[in-house]
Order: C-alpha cells, then structure tokens, then sequence
C-alpha cells in the first residue's frame, strides 16, 4: 500500500492513505492524541470533545476523531490553548467522577497503584476501583496534567452496584457516560440490549427498563466491558485482581477461533481475556463462553500426575511407569482392535500426531476426532466443489445481501458469526433462517421458515426447483463454471411441490417466497450445521444447499459461498491432517495406492489400506468387543450427552483405555491409565478455524508444578516407549514442518510465518508507568494468520476458495432425490419438543432472583401446543404439564396456539438462562458441554 | 394478551397507523400515553417488538424527555404555573390550594388515581396569570378561593378523558 498523502502532526511528518481520521492516523503513528468517547473499532462519535486539535489555516479546535486527514495537513495536539479546553472537560468529567486515584499526586511515589488506603476518602482510593491502573480515563486525566491543586470536588452518585448479572457487575457511580458501550452493542454486536437513560446530568447507561441485563437481549459477549474505559463494567470474576502479563492465543472454545489477549495474575492465573481488534477471525469480538469461560484453566482439580489403575483403583504414578506401562500393553492390541480419537480441542499438530501413531505404529485407520459427529457437513463439498471447508471468510458476511442460515443456532454454538450476520442484517441483507426452533437469529429474520423437523433437504429440494421454474438461475456462471446442470434438473422433477408441501409442512407460497428471496438478492451467503438433520438425510441436505450457491452463481466470489459450521474447536484442522478413518493427512483416501505409497516413503512404514472405524462406530464397536484397546485424548459432550449412545458403559467393556486429559472426567474414571495433560493455555500448537485460517496457540502459562504435559509430548513419549520411528519432535513447530511437507494446503504454513505480526506494540509494559493505555489498541497492525490453501513459503494465503476456478476445472452439481424422513417418534413418546433459545422474548418480562452468590430466572416458562393435539390430551391453556423425554422431565405452563406445528410441541427459553446456569455449575469446564438443541421426542403429562 | 391488567390490544390502532415508520417514535409514545396515561412496560415492549425499534432506544427517547412518564398517573393532570409572571400573581399560594385540594403535593398521584398534580415553567398565557393547566384546559386569572371550584367544574365536564 503506498501512502498517498502527508501531513505533519507536531511538527512530525506522517504519511497515510486518505480515508482516515486525523486521531487514526496519529496512534497508528505512535502519537497520543487523548479521547474518551472513541474507541478503536467503533465508528467516531465526536461527543467528548477531548480529542481535540488546531489545525493550521482552519478556524476553531476541531475534533480529531470525526475530521478526515487530508494532504499537507498541519496539525497540532498539544497547545495551551487546547490544553485548556481538555482540562475544562476533564473537570467536567471527573466533577462526578470519584478521582483520589487520577489526581493523587503521590500516584508516582506509590508506584503500583494498589497500596494507598488513607490519603484520600474511602470512595477515592485505589484500591476500590476495580480497574486501578487499567483505566483510561487516567491516560486522558494525566496527560492534561490534573493534580491535587485542581480544587475540585466531586458529587458521588451513589448508586448501588448492580451484581444481579451472572457475569457483569455494573458501577454506575463509576460511568462517564461516554457511550461506547450503548454503541458497541448497537453498532458492532446489534444487540441493542444497552440503552441511555433519562438526560442532562442524570443521564446514565443501562439496560432498557429493568436494572438487568439478563432480560435486555444480552448476549453477555463482554463486548461493553471491553470498550468500557473506567470501571463501571467489568467482569465479576477476578474483579481486583492486576494483571503481570498480557499473552494472545486462540480460543479454544468453538471454531471461530477467535484471537484473545489473556490476563495473567502474579499467581499464574488467567484473569481476563480480551478479544483481540488486530484478528482476522474475530475483530475484536468474543462471546460468552471465550469471555468469561476460561476459568478452568485455573481449576484446582486437574491433574496434576499420571494415574494407573491397581488393584481396581486409580493411583499416582510416574511418567515412566505410567507410560513403560501403556507402551507395554498396547503392544498387544496392534492392528484393527486398537482405536484412537483426538480431542475437539486438538491442535493441527497433535491430530497429525495421533493419527501417525494409529496408522504407523498401532496399524489402523481406527482414527477419529471426538467432534466429529457429522462427517457429511462438508464431505460432500469435495464432490461438488473441490474442498471440504467454508469457502469465504467470516466477516465477508456483513457485506452480503441475502443470507441463508439453516440449522444452525449461530448465537450460541459459533457467537461471533452471528455478529457480521446481525451486521448485514442492519445494513438492509435478508436473512433467511430455516429452522423448526425458535433461535436467537430468527428475531431478525426477514423470512423464517418452520418445516417439520428432519425435512430440510426436502425443503431445500423444494426451493432449487422453485429457482428453476421461475428462470433465476444464475445461467452465464452455471455455463463457464458448471457441470451436471442437467442431472441436477432432471432430478428436481421429484421435487414437486405439493409434494414438496405436503411432506415439510411449508407452504408453497413460502417456499417460493424463500427461494426468489435467496436467488435474487446476490451475493448470498449459507451458513449450516445440520442440527436436527436426521443422519440419513445430511449428505443431500449439504448437496442441496452446495447445488443452491452454485445454481445462484454463490461461490468463488466476495461475501457469497457456503459455511459449514462444525462443533469442534479444531475440527477444520483435524480433517486436514487426516485425523478421519479414511483419509490420510491432505484429504487423500487411505484406499489410493499412490497416495499410501507417499506417506509409505515419509513416514517408512507399511500403512493400513481399509477404512477405520470413526467416533460413531467406535464405541458400538468396543461394545461388541471389536476394538479391544482404545487411546482417547480429552473430553467430549459427545460422551455425556447420550449422543454416542452410553459411552461409558462401552469403555468398561475394554481391555484397555488410556485416556489423556486435565481433568478426571467419566470417562477417564474408568480408564486403565490416565495421562495429565495441559490445557490450551499451557502449550503451543496451531488450530485451523472455520473458515481455514491457521491461527497460533501460544505458551500463556508456564506448567507449575504438576506433570501435566502437552498431548503432542505424550503421544510421541507413547511412540517412542513403542520403540517407534519419527516421533523425536523438540515441539510442535517441527511438527508443522513435517505437515507442510506432506500437506500441499498447508505447504506454505509455518511458525515463524505465523508468530510475525505487523505494527503490533506488544506486550504492554507494565511497569514502566505512565504510558498511555490508549495507545495500544489503536495500533493498526494485523494479526499473522494464514488462510489455506498456502502452497508455499513465499505465496499468500486464499481467504476467497474457487476465485480464480474450481481445482477439477468445473464444479460438479450433485443430483437430488427425495428421502423419506425416519420418523423419531415412538408411542411411547408421540410429540417432538422443538426447544429454542432467545435473547429476549418482548412480551414476557423476567425476574431475576438471587440466591447466595447465584443469580437465576424465576419464570414460566411457557410450552406451545396445538389446540387439537392438546384437546387429545385434555390440556387446557395456561395449565402445567411435565414435558417427559428419555431421561429429562420439564414442567411448563401450556399455551394454546395454532402457530405450533401439530404434533411438535415448542418451548423457549431465555438465553440469559444458559448463561446463569453456566454460571452456577460446579463443573470445572462447563462451556465444554453447553447443552444443544437438540429436537427430542416427548410426552406430555397434565401437571397437578 | 393482557398482563398485569394492561390491555394490550388498545395499541393496535396506533401500531396500525404508523406501520413501518420508525421515526414516528416519539408520536407512538405520545398517543401511547393518551390512551394509558402513562407509558407501561408492556406496552413498551409490544412497541418495540412491532416496530423492530430496540426496547433500549424506545426506553431512552421514553425517559429523556420529560412527558412520558412510566409510572401510573391519575386520570386527570393538574399542572400549575410557577413561571415568574404567575409567581409574582401568587402562583405559589395556588400551588398551596391545590395541595390541600387534593391532599397531595407536587408530583403525586391521588390514591384513586383521579389526579396527577405537577407543576411547569410557563405555558405562555402570562396575562391570564396565575393560571393552572388542567388536562386541555386552561384556567386563568385564579385565586386560591377558586381551586376547589375549577376541580369540581372539570368533575363534570371532563370525567371522560381516559
């Protein structure tokens, strides 16, 4: 980028591209210019008037924030005249402000800010503030020079802290009222759940009308606290405590893998995270569960050493043993009764690592990635497109017009992808939303469609051949880029739609509306997980919706394509480096001759030719007593949740079961030995987001005094007490040598491509006070992160797939049929409950009570029936009734209505509700097993 | 749907009337209050939900100014002048009367809801100063002697603003 204008700023010549504010231009350039109501990331605002600068031949003290650079710009920041007015309005500002901590002037003889009790009043002194010394109000106080002289005093407003939240407090004696987090929450998160209130010096920040966030439509994505510059909201949890250490790396709780700066205490405990505004994957922004569920990190009870099982019971042990012993064992399962899954938390290196030690050591393709319980989301993207991965990335999303989500409960499972979603949305896109649950997303929904639960594909089938008999394909792409048009179509002759209709439950008026909605407001974006989809109908549904971006000429371009959104945090990664039964690392089938022959030569050993066993089978078959051993490398919802059907139960029936892990989770409760190992924070490595940006895990911590270790360490240490080959890593960045070798995508990707970074100022330091805060987060430099396929060192990365042509040449349209939907009720239990979350139901207030430390949601929570299937039942409205499925009981209050489905039943329940039982879990990792929608079948019983 | 004995439906005509148009806030919460006297929350809540305005922004615009009141008020608003031309009438003594009047003081509500009792700047009719604002009316040039009789005049004549 060449700049193409130059200004002088104090004196100092800075050169920029136009389209920049003058405050932009001069952080980015090292030079403080103080704010307030600004904040990087957001758009200016203009309201504090503390950014203010003189520009030469230009009349009066303009704003920097909201004035545009422009060529031969002489400005300067720093006059009398300017320092006055700052003062002025910090006098304003601090006049309600409590201020002991901003005026001090002992602040630089005490140093670190956290020792004065008594020179000044209880309400002033440092350390009561719950952002001592992370303040930015400080930087803007400081800089004009305000010391004790200023006779000011100040008017205390004396509010009660609101601590109902489950993770915020909020201070409103604290606030400034500078707005960023009103607007953050509107602007950037489109939530909206913040709000001003009342005017003049009464006005305040707040959620609308109760005092609670919880019933707002708070998402609790930390964003307001992040952007919040003094201490009126902050995270409840470690409230006081001062970080040493800022360190960035990878959440490790879904595939968006966002980018997060974590806090650490002087106790080696991660405090905070914030999310990082330089990361491709993020922006700036995080969720709940990145924001304030890392806690676990810090439990008390993770492993601290190896445990084997003797006489019955599971006892410390040493490395050697412990590992002397497994080596030993599993000697004697070698070949197809061995089974090794991978953590959804893996890294890129040790899936790679894991399925090496299946293949070359145990010899079996009986290898898998916990998370991977729906293979067909992307697979069959490999036919049709070439790749099996998202084809754009994230945040083009805000600039599409029309967006299709389908399945998928966005807002929870992958938070961060409803932000550019919900931006779109703003910025006039439609949105489509297909789903029989009532999801955060269908509230801003322009068309949402309810089939009956597990026709999708159906649906879907119904809508291509809607586009196709209303001529709205997209013809000159469908030409030059496309095959198989006419199987396609001659295969949507199924899709009749009365048919269509009859078997959805969706009207054709619906479908048609839908349809055109999608076909005509390029460019368009899918996003997809596929929940509720029965198994058999995945593969069409993820055709259907590849053939719809194809049809409608949605792919290889800008803000278009397809989104398959997997559960796991790595599951992108694990796929790529072949941690899947029948594919060896780079997506090349274990069957293909040529292909085992290469890795034969890499790896210098004879490979297994069948296809193995995946997570799905792997416990059927440990049952049935086929796999007989099995390695198992962290936790699973999937192994509690009942969705692999009763794991624990099949592991007890093996020989053996090693399983690696922080905690002594059920599964590892019943294991033969189990290995501690360290959590995400504590270890280095590489995930692959969603969206195949290959982004670092960095050391965060150092691992005290336990013997936990990285699974990449143990897994070699395995290998190599099984006197095996290539397994003598120094770390995981060797690791990623040997990939880039073998995996073409991954060919150009590499540590130290991925540890440089540009224009960053990082770390903070910290002790060298005072440096002004603000300037670090303004800096404009970019996180280092590398979306695949990187075919070498030297060539970028590709954020956009199939821009420049699909690698078969054209894309393959894959051919529908329509598949009859296994009906998942029985007579036992006749309905199907549709659950949904929502950020806020308008018409139904919540009341927030508190007990202990715990806050909660005392509300009916209501059930909607349809009067026929109710008057079978003889429930009246407003009647309870338990809502019993295998294994939960629910008791609802029953509500009428012809807007439910016949024979479903739904109820929706507050998402703050998610958030206040997470809170009060006593699960040490409670995030990892957030409970799904799932639909289930139920009965009803009449409550008494 | 009603809750807490709001009726909901009353706000059909106006959500009908301004369909579509955000920017009609302000008038909504207006004719919001005429038909309630005070803004509900329910209310609120089925405004923003319609109009896909945020109940945040609906809650600002409802508490910055200072018309809209999100507390019950009486049928019937009294509002009494103490702007200086009223002031120098003997507006305060007016203020006194209506007190005793009513049995309140300023910024109450009677505990029948029948009257709201407040007091404003001006409201621009100085030459019939002092004067008092009740609901539409005006009433000019009063004595305290006076109070009870212009509350019982707009007894009769006015029972019928909701």
């Amino acid at each position: 980028m060449a700049a193409d204008l130059t200004l002088f700023i104090d004196g100092r010549e800075v050169r920029d591209q136009p389209g920049k504010t003058i405050l932009q231009v001069a952080t980015e350039s090292g030079l403080y210019i103080p704010y307030l109501c600004y904040s990087p990331g957001m758009k200016p605002y203009g309201a504090c008037r503390m950014c203010v600068v003189e520009i030469e031949k230009t009349r009066g003290t303009p704003a920097s924030c909201t004035t545009p650079v422009a060529d031969g710009m002489v400005v300067w920041t720093n006059t009398p005249q300017l320092q006055e007015l700052r003062k002025g309005i910090v006098e304003l500002v601090i006049s309600e402000h409590p201020h002991g901590c901003l005026t001090c002037h002992r602040v630089e003889l005490c140093g670190p800010q956290d020792i004065c009790l008594r020179h000044v009043s209880v309400t002033d002194r440092c350390v009561v503030c719950p952002k001592n010394e992370r303040c930015e109000l400080k930087d803007t106080t400081r800089y004009v020079g305000m010391g004790l002289t200023t006779p000011l005093t100040y008017r205390y407003r004396n509010l009660p802290v609101e601590n109902k939240d489950p993770f915020y407090d909020l201070d409103m004696n604290l606030c400034i009222v500078c707005g960023r987090c009103v607007r953050v929450c509107e602007e950037v998160r489109g939530d909206s759940a913040m709000g001003f209130r009342e005017r003049g010096g009464l006005s305040l920040v707040g959620p609308a009308g109760g005092s609670s966030l919880l019933e707002s439509g708070c998402e609790f994505c930390g964003a307001c606290i992040d952007v919040c510059p003094v201490g009126a909201l902050v995270e409840r949890e470690h409230k006081w405590e001062k970080a040493v250490e800022r360190v960035s790396t990878t959440c490790p709780h879904c595939p968006v893998g966002c980018q997060l700066k974590l806090e650490v205490s002087q106790r080696g405990r991660v405090i905070r995270a914030i999310p990082q505004l330089e990361a491709g994957a993020n922006r700036g922004q995080a969720c709940f569960k990145g924001k304030f569920g890392l806690g676990f990190v810090n439990s008390r009870e993770r492993l601290k050493a190896p445990l084997v099982r003797r006489n019955g019971s599971l006892e410390e042990a040493s490395w050697e043993e412990a590992l002397s012993l497994v080596a030993e064992r599993l000697s004697g399962y070698k070949g197809d009764q061995f089974a090794a899954i991978a953590s959804y938390r893996g890294t890129n290196e040790e899936s790679y690592l894991l399925q090496k030690f299946a293949r070359s050591v145990m010899g079996t393709n009986n290898v898998d990635h916990s998370s991977n319980l729906r293979p067909e989301i992307a697979e069959p993207l490999r036919d049709v497109l070439g790749y099996a991965a998202a084809t754009n990335t994230i945040w083009e999303l805000e600039d599409a017009r029309c967006i299709l989500a389908i399945g998928t409960n966005t807002t929870e499972d992958h938070n961060v992808v409803a932000v550019p979603v919900k931006r779109a949305v703003k910025k006039g896109a439609k949105l489509i939303v297909i789903d029989s649950r009532e999801v955060e997303l269908t509230r801003y929904a322009t068309v949402w469609i309810r089939p009956r639960p597990g026709t999708d594909s159906i649906l879907l089938g119904g809508m291509l051949r809607a586009m196709v008999d209303e001529v709205m394909e997209d013809t000159a792409f469908l030409r030059e880029r496309c095959d198989n048009l006419n199987t396609l179509k001659h295969s949507l002759w199924h899709f009749d739609l009365n048919r269509v209709e009859e078997m959805t439950g969706v009207s054709q008026e619906e479908i048609r509306l839908a349809a055109r909605t999608f076909a005509q407001n390029g460019p368009a974006a899918i996003l997809y997980a596929l929940d509720n989809v029965p198994a058999s109908h995945r593969e069409e549904c993820v055709r259907a919706l590849a053939d719809m971006a194809l049809l409608t000429g949605n792919v290889g371009k800008p803000h278009t394509g397809l989104y398959p959104l997997r559960p796991g945090t790595n599951d992108q990664g694990s796929w790529d480096v072949g941690c899947v039964p029948h594919l060896l690392p780079g997506y090349q089938g274990v069957a293909d001759p040529a292909a085992r022959a290469a890795f034969q030569g890499a790896w210098g050993v004879e490979l297994p030719q069948s296809k193995g066993l995946g997570v799905r089978e792997v416990f059927e078959a440990a049952s049935s007593g086929r796999v007989k051993a099995m390695l198992v490398v962290g936790d699973s919802p999937g192994f509690s949740n009942g969705e692999l059907g009763d794991v624990l139960e099949a592991a007890q029936k093996l020989e053996f079961l090693v399983v690696q892990d922080a905690f002594l989770t059920g599964l590892a409760q019943v294991a033969d030995v189990v290995l501690p190992s360290v959590s995400f924070a504590e270890k280095e490595g590489t995930y692959t987001n969603l969206e195949r940006r290959v982004q670092p895990l960095r050391k965060v911590l150092e691992v005290k005094s336990t013997q936990a270790r990285p699974d990449w360490w143990i897994v070699c240490q395995i290998a190599r007490a099984m006197s095996a080959q290539g397994f003598d890593y120094a770390s995981p960045s060797q690791v990623m040598e040997e990939i880039s070798r073998l995996v073409p995508l991954y060919a150009g990707v590499s540590y130290p491509r991925l540890l440089s970074q540009r224009g960053l100022l990082e770390p903070m330091s910290w002790p060298n006070f005072p440096i002004p805060s603000q300037l670090y987060p303004a800096q404009g430099g970019q996180r280092a992160s590398l979306q695949w396929p990187c075919t070498s060192q030297e060539s970028g990365d590709t954020p956009i797939l199939y821009a420049g042509g699909f690698p078969r040449g054209k894309a393959r349209l894959a051919p529908l049929e329509v598949r009859d939907v296994p009906i998942p009720t029985t007579v036992e239990y006749p309905l199907l409950l549709l659950p949904g979350r929502v950020l806020h139901q308008p018409h139904r207030g919540a009341e927030i009570q508190v007990a202990g430390h715990k806050s909660y949601i005392g509300r009916d929570e209501l059930l909607e029936i349809h009067p026929s299937d109710a008057a079978d039942l003889g429930i009246g409205d407003g009647d309870w009734v338990e809502v019993i499925s295998p294994g939960t009981r629910m008791r609802l209050r029953a509500q009428l209505t012809e807007r439910a489905l016949r024979g479903a039943v739904s109820a929706t329940l507050l998402f703050g509700g998610l958030a206040s039982r997470l809170e009060s879990s006593e699960d040490p990792d409670p995030f990892s097993r957030v409970p799904g929608l799932k639909v289930l079948p139920v009965r009803l019983e009449k409550a008494v | 749907m009603t809750s807490r004995g709001v009726d909901l439906s009353l706000l059909n005509p106006i959500l009908e009337r301004y369909r579509g148009q955000q920017d009609a806030l302000i008038t909504m919460l207006q004719e919001i209050q005429d038909v309630y006297a005070y803004l509900p929350e329910e209310a609120l809540a089925r405004l923003s939900r319609e109009t896909k305005v945020p109940l945040s922004r609906v809650y600002a615009v409802a508490t910055f100014y200072s018309q809209f009141y999100l507390t019950p008020r009486g049928r019937n608003m009294v509002r009494i002048c103490r702007g200086t031309a009223c002031h120098v009438r003997g507006g305060h003594r007016i203020l006194e009367a209506m007190e005793r009047e009513l049995g309140i003081t300023e910024g109450e509500t009677t505990p029948d809801m029948g009257y709201s009792l407040e007091t404003v700047a001006c409201i621009g009719a100085c030459a019939l100063a002092p004067t008092v604002v009740i609901n539409r009316n005006t009433y000019g040039k009063l004595t305290p002697m006076k109070v009870p009789e212009i509350l019982g005049r707009k007894d009769k004549k006015e029972r019928a603003i909701e």
